[in-house]
């Protein structure tokens, strides 16, 4: 019986640890999750918390604009592609944020 | 070749490479009415050139022209009935995908911390007018440490098209484009991608 108990016990921990393994950690990860469930607003704001420890990081002014065009928050999404090509030199990066400034100035 | 010559040569090619490709001696203002072809479903991706086929009617019409459908199964695009050209509308599908994967590299930043532990206590002197009263402040100081090896990882929705018109007559390709758009959701990412298509052949035939 005891030795039950212990299994049971062991493998609780194990099932308990693996699901607070799985969780976001941080808030960038929490954001793309919220993201993945169709949560857009929830996203923005993990996004925003993200944004302080990464303050120059194109990738994460990409995503935001794409957020805000999903959200239909056309003005804020030309902000934050701004955003992206004033922090990055990728050309792929900066072509992308064309083609969605000169598609979302039209609206 | 000149190093002079070659900067505004790249220049040119490069701020040019994105517009269509049109035949200048081809006069849009003639068409009268433009025949969409059946778009071939993108691989594995079934619906999807149906879904392509749609958005480029439904985006005709909110700009005002007459569409129908007829019993082949194309649909037809009416300019206006003075002119005698017909157009055919080609469009291929190159990109249709919501699994592209994007990677966000981020810092970790631990930015350290000051833990100040001040311990107080007073001690009594045999004189017991006299007290003496003792401080001790412990100050541990930890620096932080910077990591940039963090990444996360997302799906997005890309769609890609080439449209082509041929001239139904001389079988001439008058316009050519690509265009490709990408977001988070595959239905809008494909209506703007058909919606930014539509306006640069309106902007064609008005």
């Amino acid at each position: 019986m005891k030795i039950k108990k212990i299994i049971s016990i062991i493998s609780f921990l194990i099932v308990t640890n693996n699901y607070i393994n799985a969780l976001p950690k941080n808030h960038l990860q929490k954001a793309v999750a919220a993201m993945e469930l169709g949560l857009f607003n929830e996203a923005l704001k993990q996004i925003e918390i993200a944004k302080i420890k990464n303050p120059t990081n194109a990738q994460v002014f990409r995503l935001k604009a794409l957020l805000h065009e999903a959200n239909g928050d056309y003005n804020k999404a030309i902000l934050e592609w701004e955003n992206c090509k004033q922090n990055t030199n990728d050309s792929n990066l900066i072509n992308e944020a064309d083609i969605h400034l000169k598609n979302l100035e039209e609206y | 070749m000149n190093s002079k010559l070659l900067f505004p040569i790249i220049f040119v090619f490069l701020s040019c490479w994105n517009s269509p490709a049109v035949n200048t001696n081809y006069n849009f203002n003639e068409i009268s009415q433009i025949k969409l072809n059946k778009i071939i479903d993108f691989n594995g991706h079934s619906g999807s050139g149906q879904i392509i086929e749609d958005n480029i009617a439904l985006m005709f019409m909110k700009k005002g022209y007459d569409v129908s459908s007829r019993k082949e199964g194309k649909t037809y695009i009416n300019i206006n009935n003075k002119n005698q050209k017909s157009v055919t509308l080609h469009c291929t599908i190159t990109e249709y995908t919501d699994r592209e994967i994007i990677v966000i590299p981020f810092r970790i930043e631990d930015r350290g911390s000051i833990e100040t532990i001040i311990t107080q206590s007073a001690g009594s002197n045999k004189n017991k007018d006299n007290t003496i009263a003792t401080t001790s402040t412990t100050t541990t100081n930890d620096g932080g440490s910077i990591h940039e090896s963090g990444k996360v990882e997302y799906t997005q929705a890309r769609v890609g098209i080439i449209i082509k018109i041929i001239d139904d007559i001389s079988g001439l390709l008058v316009w050519s484009h690509s265009y490709w758009y990408n977001g988070i959701e595959l239905t809008r990412t494909s209506q703007i991608c058909a919606k930014n298509s539509v306006q640069l052949i309106s902007k064609l035939i008005d």
